[in-house]
């Protein structure tokens, strides 16, 4: 009855809007690249024909002078011919501080050169996307604008897109548009972090609204759509943000011996744990990416965006994150932007 | 709106001015030395322990000390040295297997290693690579280890995109451990199945290496340091198969047996950050338990006794002790003796700020007598075989607290027993401390029971400082002692009695830059600087002022007359100062500032802001001509009364400009600041350079001596600028600071020379040009309205 009723506003809403095809596909954020069942699955199931896979981040060496590749992506399997490959690389906004014009020359070289050694290692003797990732700043806008447009001259025909944080949509004076072919708007990462408190910063309509509206319509270029499939715990002693603990699981929390509830999403350690690097008496807060908030930011962007064609990226395509959602509910999330 | 706009374009200008000088200051700030970040008497390497120099204290690093304590290559070399017998030196194995230029390396592996060519010219007379011919087993396996090394010793270029090719690497590995199997001469044999281990390892195939390990290598007998580096690599095989405790165990074995290794073990121990209780657990005896607990101790910036008492309880006689306990002796210099100190000193630590927290001082006390405590317990009991270190340490601690008495009853129990010439040094140090901090008031007998020491203390920074090869950073532990002695201890000691003269002496030899650039510079009057000079030109005959004299000789009589002349300007005898400064030679009067920032001091402004520095093609003042200037004007109010009042604006004027706010501070003062900036008073010239209050005081004499308007207007309003500088600005950072602030700009619109101005010289031109241009009297005229 429920998915009747959802079918039937979809028929609607797509009564109402021009039609949009959606392409539904994946980050993968690891650093080893490795064929997993569950993530074919879900890349099979939904159709998905692109992987944005990050290559590297890059960041200063320690002579904070040359930029460096942090931590690139091995493959131990090469990517399934159904796949193309879209690399990803994310670049360390500190680069761009003190950073010459030179060397940025230098760097959008080889930057083009390792991307395709590791597209090569892939299996993919081509790539048609190079995603840059980077929370730029009014500070680091110029150097950033001026590498993207040192890259887009070496990868020719080739779309660039670059990745577009919600407070670069807002404030589109300072931050500027990126000379790119399209943009990704990251609707995730959005709360405050560090502040300690209930809420959920991975994502949170709320906080979505305070940042969109209009600005999605009127952006000067495509746009496709991050949308968070992630969780995470966040870590405070004495009411101070301490860190992410990835290494706890939504099961360790519910270890009594371990944590305490505090009701909403808190816990506190009961004991010392150094094995996540607690103290008794530090907290937690227990973070995830609902589908239903997915779903309601999913929803709220579409009645913004342009007609066309859109790229729905879910971040980040991981087994045993990625098996919590069920298929209908990430294709419906698709079909609410349609 | 256009009454606020003025106040609020001057604000916005103020407060980012000035938040931009706060700012800066913030960012400039220099990097620490991780070495000598803070006040230390007790030297950390006063048992020299350079086996394990990495974990002395700091905070400010990861390990003290990068470098391992021995060194791999050298090891090596050594075996194989001794391996092929006398004829074969280390040094030659050392740079055939390590040190080979590319070129050579080149030439020996495509021809004599593969076709049995001759050796490279510069290989011929290489020993090892000539007891290889005789040695086909030995030859067979260097050929082997260089082939290997083309994969295994990848040069690091992050920017190559090709990833470690670990299928060569393992097969590479696997041919190691074949040849290994079929090998009869054990030396080689240990070597190849080392190989092949790591060859493995770095192909990451971390289950079979570590089965070469536990089927192989565990079972050979040799005492080959191979062994440990097979065992380091069987550590990194377990982290990697996710067996952390067990990894994290046999990284504390290698940390401690094999000092070649001893850093990357430790780093892979923290790194694991594993369950502790589990590896003391697997620990087989009370020295490795020791050794876990030492090494969860270092890196650990907190007064930390439970690990220290720990491994003295299961194993007395572990160096760790002596290491543990001068690591916390070493965080109370940093947390409590630094921040006392520094508080205490403010006049010779260059403002060096370091927070007051009483509660933490009371813990920290607590702690000083715990640890006393527990260095009783080790004098006591003598297990611990440098049990001295304890009663060192009690002595110096009862001197951090203030008690002398029982710092020198425990070195007194020092005189019977047998102590290092390092800790022989240390307790001269402390026996120099207590003898200090027991002298009420520094007199010429107490100064002459110092003198020894302080001999003894320069014999020792000169020794320190002749060696002219600097093999460690922090090699000048007698150098910083001194110059924290002086700089610290006795300079303030004098300055307490009010003895400036002793206290710049005493800074001096202190060698601190600070001794020049703030105190010399800032805190000597004329009468002090006179008697240096007299000093500098016939040295005391008292044996401990001759002592403390002589770095004067280090200055030049060109820079103290300068100094010199320059105290007497500040003290306003110009006549003196002209005497002081012909002394100066005139180009080194005129060095600085250039000529460019030099300013005719006898502008006046309505705004200070933006300075000018001089009219037309005039030239600036230097300190003579200034001292010459200000003395004619002297004599002319003497001798011209009708026309005094012009004499002594222009004196006043003159003053004026050597503040901060002028166009010639470099008159009077060495530095200028943005922070200078209405702040209180720190020096004694501040009356001038700061507050302007003798300028004050003569345009205020300047206005009674005459009767025209627009005369005595000018000088109210002179008055009112000089009197808005006396006004203290609230530091950025108080805790009231908003408050504070928004007084402060209260008044500096408020003035009774502005309501003098209002009412008694309304007419005047000066008066309706001051309001045009300066702010603040605009603004006090407009709310009046």
């Amino acid at each position: 009855m429920r998915l009747g009723y959802l079918f039937l506003i979809v028929v609607l809403l797509a009564a109402c809007k021009p039609g949009r095809k959606v392409n539904t596909s994946f980050y993968y954020w690891k650093t080893v690249y490795r064929q997993n069942d569950t993530a074919d699955s879900y890349l099979k199931r939904l159709n998905a024909h692109k992987l944005y896979v990050r290559i590297m981040d890059i960041d200063m060496a320690d002579d904070g002078v040359n930029p460096i590749p942090i931590s690139p992506i091995t493959f131990q399997n090469k990517l399934p011919d159904s796949l193309q490959i879209i690399p990803v690389v994310f670049i360390v906004n500190d680069v761009l501080r003190n950073i010459t014009h030179a060397r940025m020359d230098d760097l959008s070289r080889k930057l083009n050169n390792f991307v395709k050694a590791k597209a090569e290692q892939a299996g993919k003797a081509n790539f048609n996307e190079l995603q840059i990732d980077c929370d730029w700043t009014q500070e680091t806008r110029d150097n950033y604008f001026y590498l993207l447009k040192q890259i887009k001259r070496l990868i020719g025909d080739k779309q660039l897109s670059v990745t577009l944080r919600l407070h670069q949509l807002k404030n589109q004076k300072t931050s500027g548009v990126p000379p790119a072919d399209k943009v990704l708007l990251m609707c995730y990462n959005m709360g405050n972090l560090r502040k300690y408190g209930v809420q959920n910063s991975i994502i949170e309509l709320s906080e979505l609204e305070k940042y969109t509206d209009d600005n999605l319509g009127t952006y000067p270029m495509p746009m496709d759509i991050g949308l968070p499939l992630f969780s995470w715990v966040v870590a405070f002693r004495d009411k101070q943000y301490i860190g992410i603990d990835k290494r706890i699981k939504f099961d360790n929390l519910n270890q009594t011996n371990q944590f305490a509830s505090k009701g909403n999403n808190l816990y506190t350690a009961e004991t010392d744990l150094p094995a996540y690097g607690l103290h008794k008496g530090d907290e937690v807060r227990w973070e995830d990416s609902d589908i239903k908030a997915v779903q309601a930011a999913a929803a709220y962007i579409a009645q913004y965006l342009k007609p066309g064609e859109v790229n729905i990226v879910y971040f980040h395509l991981d087994g045993a994150m990625v098996k919590k959602y069920k298929y209908e509910d990430l294709q419906n999330t698709a079909n609410l932007v349609r | 709106m256009r009454i606020c706009r003025t106040p609020l374009i001057w604000c916005v200008s103020f407060i980012a001015c000035f938040g931009a000088g706060i700012a800066l200051i913030l960012a400039c700030g220099a990097e620490i030395d991780p070495y000598d970040y803070y006040v230390s008497f007790f030297h950390n390497d006063v048992q020299h322990q350079k086996e394990y120099r990495s974990f002395y204290y700091t905070s400010a690093l990861y390990v003290y000390d990068e470098t391992e304590p021995a060194s791999e290559a050298e090891i090596n070399a050594e075996e194989w040295s001794a391996y092929l017998g006398k004829e074969v030196s280390a040094a030659d194995v050392l740079k055939a297997m390590y040190h080979l230029t590319p070129k050579a390396d080149s030439l020996l592996q495509e021809g004599y290693l593969k076709t049995g060519d001759k050796l490279p010219d510069s290989l011929t007379n290489n020993s090892f690579l000539k007891a290889l011919k005789r040695n086909s087993q030995a030859f067979k396996y260097y050929r082997f280890v260089k082939g290997a090394e083309k994969i295994a010793n990848v040069a690091s270029d992050y920017w190559n995109p090709k990833p470690i090719d670990t299928i060569a690497l393992r097969v590479a590995g696997n041919a190691a451990l074949k040849t290994a199997l079929l090998e009869k001469d054990k030396f080689i044999q240990l070597r190849y199945y080392y190989q092949a281990q790591r060859l493995l390892h770095y192909g990451r195939a971390y289950s079979e290496a570590l089965k070469i390990y536990n089927r192989y290598l565990v079972l050979t007998s040799s005492k080959s340091h191979i062994k440990g580096w097979s065992l380091a690599l069987k550590a990194g095989e377990l982290r990697h198969l996710k067996d952390s405790v067990q990894s994290a165990y046999l990284f504390s074995k290698v940390f401690s047996q094999y000092p070649e290794r001893r850093i990357q073990a430790y780093i892979n121990y923290k790194y694991l950050r594993g369950n502790n209780a589990a590896v003391i657990a697997l620990a087989a005896n009370n020295n490795e338990k020791a050794v876990i607990y030492a090494m969860d101790a270092f890196g650990n910036t907190d007064n930390n006794l439970q690990p220290l008492e720990k491994v003295y309880e299961i194993e007395p006689a572990s160096p760790m002790v002596g290491l543990l306990l001068t690591r916390e002796l070493n965080k109370l210099e940093e947390q409590f003796l630094t921040p006392y100190l520094y508080k205490k000193n403010r006049l010779t630590t260059a403002n060096q700020y370091s927070k007051a927290d009483a509660d933490k001082d009371i813990t920290l006390r607590n702690y000083m007598n715990k640890l006393s405590a527990f260095c009783k317990l080790v004098v006591k009991e003598r297990k611990y075989p440098d049990y001295n270190m304890g009663a060192l340490a009690i002595a110096y601690m009862a001197w951090m607290q203030g008690d002398n008495a029982g710092g020198f009853d425990e070195l007194r129990t020092l005189s019977g027993e047998s102590l290092s010439p390092a800790q022989n040094d240390q307790k001269q140090i402390i026996r120099l401390l207590l003898s200090a901090q027991g002298i009420q008031k520094l007199n010429d007998v107490n100064e002459g029971q110092l003198l020894p020491a302080l001999q003894w203390l320069d014999g020792k920074v000169k020794a320190e400082n002749k060696t002219s090869e600097y093999p460690y950073h922090d090699d000048h532990k007698f150098t910083n002692t001194a110059r924290d002695f002086y700089q610290q201890i006795l300079a303030p000691g004098y300055l307490r009695q009010g003895d400036s003269t002793r206290a710049a002496l005493a800074l001096l030899k202190s060698g601190s830059d600070y001794a020049i650039n703030e105190f010399w510079e800032t805190g000597l009057h004329s009468i002090q600087i006179a008697r240096i000079i007299r000093w500098k030109k016939v040295p005391p005959t008292v044996p401990y002022l001759n002592f403390l004299v002589n770095k004067v000789g280090n200055f030049k009589l060109n820079y103290l007359y300068e100094l010199l002349g320059t105290a007497y300007l500040r003290e306003h005898q110009y006549a003196k100062a002209i005497i002081a400064l012909k002394q100066v030679d005139p180009v080194e009067l005129n060095k600085s500032p250039e000529d460019y920032y030099k300013g005719d001091p006898f502008i006046d402004r309505i705004n200070d802001y933006p300075k000018v520095m001089r009219y037309g093609k005039t030239k600036g003042f230097n300190k003579l001509q200034f001292a010459d200037a200000m003395n004619d004007l002297e004599q002319k109010i003497k001798t011209d009364a009708p026309n005094a009042p012009s004499y002594y604006y222009r004196y006043a004027t003159g003053l004026y400009n050597t503040s901060h706010y002028g166009n010639a501070w470099y008159l009077i003062s060495y530095n200028w600041s943005s922070m200078d900036f209405g702040r209180d008073y720190q020096y004694s010239y501040d009356a001038d350079y700061v507050k302007t209050k003798n300028a004050e005081k003569y345009y205020l004499l300047a206005r009674s001596l005459s009767s025209n308007e627009e005369f005595k207007a000018k000088c109210t309003f002179m008055a009112a600028k000089c009197h808005q500088k006396q006004l203290v600005m609230p530091n950025y950072g108080m805790d009231n600071y908003d408050a504070l602030q928004k007084n402060y700009m209260q008044q500096l619109k408020g003035s009774d020379y502005f309501d003098e101005l209002k009412t008694k010289y309304r007419k005047t031109a000066i008066f309706k040009k001051a309001v045009g241009e300066c702010s603040y009297l605009k603004d006090y005229v407009l709310m009046g309205k």
